[in-house]
């Protein structure tokens, strides 16, 4: 077991000693800056106010610190998320190969399972990781920007509209983190698999995110309504539920299982591959 | 030491290899030889586990790298030509990563003694990024030697090293059998380099093995002082040999008692009969018909 956890801990080691590893983190403040200003100008205001008051709830306690924090999350987790987890997990296998690290790697008495699983390891725990800092900034800087008070969730595409206590919006927020960080693997798991195929670590990460893209462009597809709850996009969305008055617990889990075998599906395709190449010089 | 077993590859359906089969004792520098595309690095690609065979197997230890590739390998160490490294980590990191893969837990004085032995004590902290060719080729040496293998696989050691680098790791490998009993085996462009240190060498041609062995006892030229000449050319010509450049060939079943009791039998006073010392590039390029 100390094995491999020494073993994990080179690989995290490896992974958070790149500069690259923490663009998506410095992206991140930035974007979640440029949002609050957004959610600042006054029509956009404006609008949160009236569609509060007009469903009853007094503006002032309800665009909150916790309310801010969350509009940030929503409006840029899954655009940025996509972008930096491709880069990191679309380049964690194919990168090594490219550079020659993995020949290295290769020449010593471990398996090729276990490699992969100690690299997914710590994809997983960067996506944990970048999850955490993602709910935690976007909260700093709602805070800073607006102070305490209750939350007020408004996401139209899940059909949800909610308003909580302080004390309430906490609980949920905090329910919120680990379901977004495991709808987060599935693009993780994609960047994975790319990346066991034999393809450069750039075409990885775009075809992770072509991916991404086209489920989402054809989400939004009215022709595609009928079946919008198969699409990934849509299932990765299931987190969205811990902010319903009643947790669709059964429906949310449903969609978890489907996006686990979905993500053990590319996680054995990328392994069946990865076992079967050749590394030559 | 080393066994490998008719092995075969093809990629793309052209043949790498063709029914290669090596024997490496255990104690033994012993040299892989080949043009660029001839089979080397399929060949060690295969030892180690990197590259399947069509068939044939590769064993280390008496362990088949094919069926029990931890097993095996967990008596190997492997250098690599340009050995890549993480730029962004240092010396030590980029060890104590290579060596975690070991699978065991490896005490930090016997990775102190490998970074002694590799000569970069002074350098192990610093970023890799920072190396030069040959600080890189020592960190992989070191890297190698953790945790203390019974056979070294090194491809192309020497590349890009200047004639002082070159003469270090030269003697640095000629350490690893003398002082810790280590089998290897090495792949060089650098004839010379092989010649100080093989014996026995196999050459790889086209994918084929076109010889294995002693190369200096392999020579098939040799030099008579018999009297009188002529008559002495006559019958070496009779027997198969033929004279090029005041030497004589001999082919593979040449046998040279019997060649002296037949010029001894035609009344040739024959006064010397000596295999002419050739250098390993000489016996290279002979074998590859060049």
């Amino acid at each position: 077991m100390s094995v491999v956890l020494a073993q994990l801990g080179g690989e995290l080691r490896k992974l958070f000693a790149r500069k690259r590893t923490y663009i998506g983190f410095a992206a991140f403040l930035g974007v979640e800056i440029v949002v609050l200003i957004l959610l600042q100008l006054p029509r956009v205001r404006k609008g949160l106010v009236r569609l509060l008051e007009g469903a009853g709830y007094g503006a002032e306690e309800y665009l909150s610190g916790l309310t801010l924090g969350l509009m940030i999350t929503l409006s840029t987790v899954f655009l940025l998320g996509a972008l930096y987890l491709a880069l990191v997990a679309g380049d964690v296998v194919s990168k090594e190969v490219e550079d020659g690290t993995l020949r290295m790697i290769l020449s010593r008495p471990i398996s090729r399972l276990r490699v992969l699983a100690l690299k997914f390891a710590a994809c997983l725990v960067y996506t944990f990781t970048l999850t955490v800092f993602i709910t935690v900034t976007a909260l700093a800087a709602g805070f800073l920007h607006a102070g305490g008070g209750g939350l007020f969730v408004f996401a139209p595409t899940e059909g949800v509209f909610a308003v909580y206590d302080a004390a309430s919006g906490w609980g949920r927020l905090a329910l919120s983190v680990p379901l977004l960080a495991l709808s987060l693997c599935t693009i993780t798991s994609i960047g994975f698999c790319f990346s066991c195929l034999p393809m450069k670590p750039a075409a990885a990460t775009i075809v992770t995110l072509s991916v991404l893209f086209v489920d989402t462009i054809l989400k939004t597809l009215p022709f595609f309504s009928s079946i919008r709850g198969w699409f990934l996009t849509a299932k990765m969305n299931a987190w969205v539920g811990v902010f319903e008055y009643r947790i669709p617990w059964e429906a949310m889990f449903e969609q978890y299982t489907w996006l686990l075998a979905i993500n053990a599906t590319l996680l054995v395709a990328g392994a069946v591959v990865f076992h079967s190449r050749d590394f030559k010089s | 030491m080393v066994s490998l077993r008719a092995l075969n590859k093809t990629f793309g359906g052209r043949p790498a290899i063709r029914d290669i089969s090596i024997e490496v004792d255990r104690g033994e520098i012993f040299g892989l030889l080949g043009h660029n595309g001839a089979g080397k690095s399929t060949t060690f690609g295969i030892m180690l586990g990197m590259v399947a065979p069509d068939s044939g197997e590769a064993l280390i230890g008496g362990k088949s790298v094919q069926r029990e590739r931890a097993a095996a390998l967990a008596s190997a160490g492997a250098i690599f030509e340009t050995p890549s490294f993480y730029d962004y980590l240092s010396g030590w990191e980029n060890l104590a990563f290579f060596v975690s893969l070991s699978g065991r837990r490896i005490p930090r004085r016997e990775l102190e003694e490998a970074v002694g032995r590799a000569g970069l004590s002074d350098r192990i902290g610093s970023k890799v990024g920072t190396y030069s060719h040959g600080m890189r080729q020592r960190l992989g040496l070191a890297q190698a030697l953790v945790p203390r293998p019974e056979f070294l696989l090194l491809d192309e050691p020497t590349d890009g090293l200047d004639p002082l680098g070159i003469r270090e790791i030269r003697e640095t490998i000629r350490s690893f059998r003398d002082d810790l009993g280590i089998t290897v085996m090495l792949s060089s462009h650098l004839l010379a380099e092989v010649e100080h240190l093989c014996d026995r060498v196999a050459i790889l041609h086209q994918g084929r093995l076109v010889f294995c062995g002693e190369w200096r006892t392999a020579s098939r030229r040799w030099k008579f002082q018999c009297e009188p000449e002529a008559a002495a050319s006559e019958v070496l010509r009779s027997m198969g040999l033929t004279e090029c450049g005041g030497h004589w060939e001999s082919g593979p079943d040449f046998d040279p008692a019997a060649t002296v009791a037949a010029m001894v039998a035609a009344g040739i006073a024959v006064r010397g009969v000596t295999p002419s010392r050739q250098t390993l590039e000489d016996f290279y390029l002979e074998r590859l018909g060049s």
